[in-house]
């Protein structure tokens, strides 16, 4: 999984929260373009896009993955502060998949990361 | 004409009737005199008259003795001297009341002359008398010629004396009727210049006077209306001030105006900044407010001590506090600024009020605060926002049991109210509040215990539950009686009962993933008019519509069939694609618009665009589109908008069948 996010604290929380997901190798990208670079090597599972980042914004980098046909099929999951309805009905329509409000609650995240990342294969349960 | 202007109001009313007073002195003046001239003719008359009376006694007199003596001498019987004694007796006083009623000096001279003559007379008289005696014939004769010479002479005198008076009362009467012609004259011409002047005053008075008022009248009214004054003949009168308090008023009015649109600018300005401010850090806030959630949650789910795991859970409790209130301030934010978007559904209360009973339970079992609710058997529903609704509800509750006295009760109770309403209830059993408090729980940030500090809170939770249930066509009801406790009220537009026979279509339940609304008794469908050029998009409202019973869909490629389709489908929604093959989308809207205007229907257009840039929203709002919906189409905004258009409709058509049965049926063309 790719996570975009420049807030270091965010990061450090979502590593957390993987542990509860093993099979969940995470990605970091701390600014658009690398979000792009990154996106394009390594085409994860899921990409989970927040949208206020500095440079590229959060919506262009959407719609740049979305229009590039290696990673297009990649399922976007954005992230924002804005719970307004009209950015998360633009979002939706630009092609993302869902679209989770800051702060999210800690069950609603791994639903998200259990609907995108299926385990390869089984290894272990994680609780 | 300045002159007359410059004069005060009260001068030119005086100066007005000066001529028609002047006039009636002179006439009344005229008369007077003629009057004083008549009288001084009557006693002269009268003077004329005793005169000319006394000397006829006086000629008497002597004509009697006259007589008497001729007889005497003729006949030489004493008997006729008894007249000529008794005139002899009598005419020394006749002639003293004769020398009496003379009052000229004409006349004075005359009499005296006249008692000459009557002395002379009588004298001779006597002469002839003793003549008699003495038996001296020539001169009885002499004597008896000079009596006659004498009374002629006394006769003509006392005729001239007698003429003079009449004369002069004739010479009165002449001058009395040429002093009354000229009276007359001075009358007529007194009063028609008197009354000539007079109407020119009042005409030069009351036409200024009017003209004037109606002058400031306009001004006046201009001031009101904000309008540059008209320019006013400067002058010194009382017009004059009160042209110039008018334009003072002007003056400190545009300078009013321009200070308050000044302020209102500041204020619009600063709300802006206000809002945008908040928006942007309560944005910025949930970033850090992320973390700590999350890890707090983490947290929770680690082995932990009892007491860290208690610490967690504070944290946690601490972190979901704040979030809910970011999420109040820029709910308030957005509705201030109008930005705040509802999706307004069918809502079951039942459903919901047992939802959120269940998640207050806890905060009220902590606070020892009772809560329970009526269980209602009809299935009741709302049109509402459902999260915003559930907002309002659980900002009621937990107001309720914050507010409330320890081992309190709060209730929770629906109803219909009629057959358009819902009210919800939440029933406290705390302080209560006075009418002054209830003005005060609505206005934002004012808390009525901010002093107190005892109850956490912003003081924006009411206010916010109250704007966001007008957002949705509803109101709160507040009643309260201090000392026992306050109710809050939520009414809501019902959205009529749950039919068990409609079947949801398995288009509708595929394209929505939700029930279909209740349908409707309808014989009467509902018109869309589609105006789209993309094929894609008509097949999907194709589809959209055709699981609806009772709506009839209506599609034009291009502008000009929708314009032309529009007068005889009449639909009740028109939905437009501003993007056209034949006319720009703005037209096709002004015409349609006119065609709704001159058919005398309000038909709701609403716009269908892929351009969602808020210049061509708000461009196509300010010219009335009823609504603005952005490709690709949300189908359930749609659903709830045609949803509460038919419903409108139903109620106007049922309302009008009511009142006019025999209403011509205006579909029937189709």
């Amino acid at each position: 999984m790719l996570y975009v996010e420049d807030n270091a604290d965010n990061i450090h929380l979502v590593r957390r929260i993987l542990r509860l997901r093993p099979h969940v190798e995470l990605l970091v990208a701390t600014e658009g373009d690398q979000a792009l670079a990154t996106a394009g090597e390594s085409l994860p599972s899921l990409i989970l896009l927040d949208l206020r980042l500095p440079g590229l914004g959060g919506q262009e980098v959407l719609q740049r993955l979305k229009s590039a046909n290696s990673t297009s099929s990649i399922p976007v999951v954005v992230v924002s502060g804005d719970s307004g309805q009209t950015q998360h009905c633009t979002m939706l329509g630009l092609g993302a998949e869902q679209f989770l409000t800051k702060p999210f609650e800690l069950d609603e995240f791994l639903a998200v990361i259990d609907r995108f990342c299926q385990p390869r294969e089984v290894t272990f349960e994680d609780r | 004409m300045r002159w007359w202007r410059n004069r005060s109001i009260r001068v030119e009313g005086l100066l007005m009737l000066a001529a028609p007073i002047l006039a009636l002195v002179i006439v009344t003046g005229a008369s007077l005199a003629v009057q004083a001239q008549e009288r001084s003719g009557r006693q002269v008359a009268i003077a004329a008259r005793a005169l000319a009376d006394t000397s006829q006694v006086v000629l008497d007199d002597a004509a009697n003795a006259e007589t008497s003596m001729r007889g005497y001498a003729a006949s030489r019987d004493p008997q006729f001297l008894a007249p000529f004694t008794a005139a002899s007796r009598q005419v020394s006083a006749d002639v003293r009341s004769l020398i009496a009623a003379a009052s000229t000096d004409l006349e004075r001279s005359a009499v005296a002359e006249i008692a000459v003559a009557v002395q002379g007379e009588f004298t001779n008289l006597e002469r002839i008398h003793s003549s008699v005696l003495a038996e001296a014939g020539a001169a009885e004769l002499d004597a008896l010629e000079t009596g006659k010479v004498t009374m002629d002479q006394l006769r003509a005198q006392i005729s001239s004396l007698q003429m003079a008076p009449s004369r002069m009362v004739l010479e009165k009467r002449a001058e009395i009727t040429r002093l009354e012609n000229a009276a007359q004259a001075i009358e007529i011409i007194g009063v028609t210049l008197g009354a000539m002047a007079g109407l020119a005053g009042v005409a030069l008075f009351a036409g200024g006077v009017s003209r004037r008022v109606r002058l400031a009248a306009d001004n006046a009214e201009r001031l009101g209306q904000g309008e540059p004054l008209l320019p006013t003949p400067s002058s010194k009168d009382e017009f004059g001030n009160l042209s110039h308090s008018l334009i003072v008023a002007r003056r400190l009015l545009a300078t009013r105006l321009a200070e308050l649109s000044a302020a209102r600018d500041q204020a619009v300005v600063a709300t802006q900044a206000k809002n945008n401010f908040l928006s942007r850090t309560s944005h910025e806030l949930r970033t850090p407010l992320n973390a700590i959630l999350g890890f707090a949650q983490l947290l929770e789910m680690a082995e932990l001590a009892d007491d860290d795991r208690d610490s967690a859970a504070r944290i946690l409790d601490a972190g979901r506090h704040l979030l809910n209130l970011i999420n109040q301030l820029i709910d308030t934010a957005q509705i201030e600024t109008g930005q705040l978007r509802l999706s307004v559904d069918r809502v079951e209360i039942q459903t919901l009020v047992t939802d959120v009973v269940t998640l207050m339970s806890p905060l009220a079992a902590a606070s020892g605060i009772h809560l329970e609710h009526s269980a209602n058997t009809r299935t009741l529903a709302a049109l509402a926002d459902p999260q915003r609704l559930r907002q309002i509800l659980i900002n009621l509750l937990s107001n309720a049991v914050k507010y409330n006295r320890h081992g309190g009760t709060v209730r929770l109770s629906y109803r219909a109210c009629g057959p358009d309403d819902i009210e919800i209830s939440v029933a406290d059993t705390g302080l209560g509040l006075s009418a002054a408090e209830i003005e005060r729980v609505f206005v934002p940030f004012d808390r009525l215990d901010a002093d107190q500090g005892s109850i956490e809170g912003t003081g924006i939770g009411l206010p916010l539950a109250l704007s966001l249930s007008e957002a949705m066509h509803g109101r709160i009801k507040v009643t309260s009686t201090p000392g026992s406790g306050s109710t809050f009220t939520v009414i809501l537009p019902a959205a009529g009962r749950v039919d068990p026979d409609a079947r949801p279509s398995l288009t509708i339940e595929r394209l929505l993933g939700r029930q279909s609304p209740g349908s409707v008794a309808n014989t009467d469908p509902f018109v869309v008019l589609y105006i789209e050029d993309n094929a894609a998009n008509t097949r999907v409202l194709e589809l959209f519509f055709s699981g609806w019973p009772g709506i009839t869909l209506y599609t034009a490629a291009t502008g000009r069939a929708g314009i032309d389709l529009f007068s005889g489908c009449r639909p009740d929604l028109v939905l437009l694609d501003l993007h056209l093959p034949d006319l720009p989308g703005d037209e096709v809207y002004m015409r349609l618009r006119a065609e709704s205007e001159s058919l005398t229907m309000q038909t709701p257009i609403i716009v269908v665009s892929a351009d969602a840039t808020p210049a061509a929203i708000g461009r196509m709002l300010t010219r009335g589109v009823n609504d603005y919906l952005t490709k690709p189409i949300d189908l359930r905004h749609l659903q709830n908008i045609v949803e509460a258009l038919r419903r409108k409709k139903e109620r106007t058509d049922s309302a009008a069948a009511l009142h006019d049965p025999p209403r011509a049926p205006a579909k029937a063309v189709l």
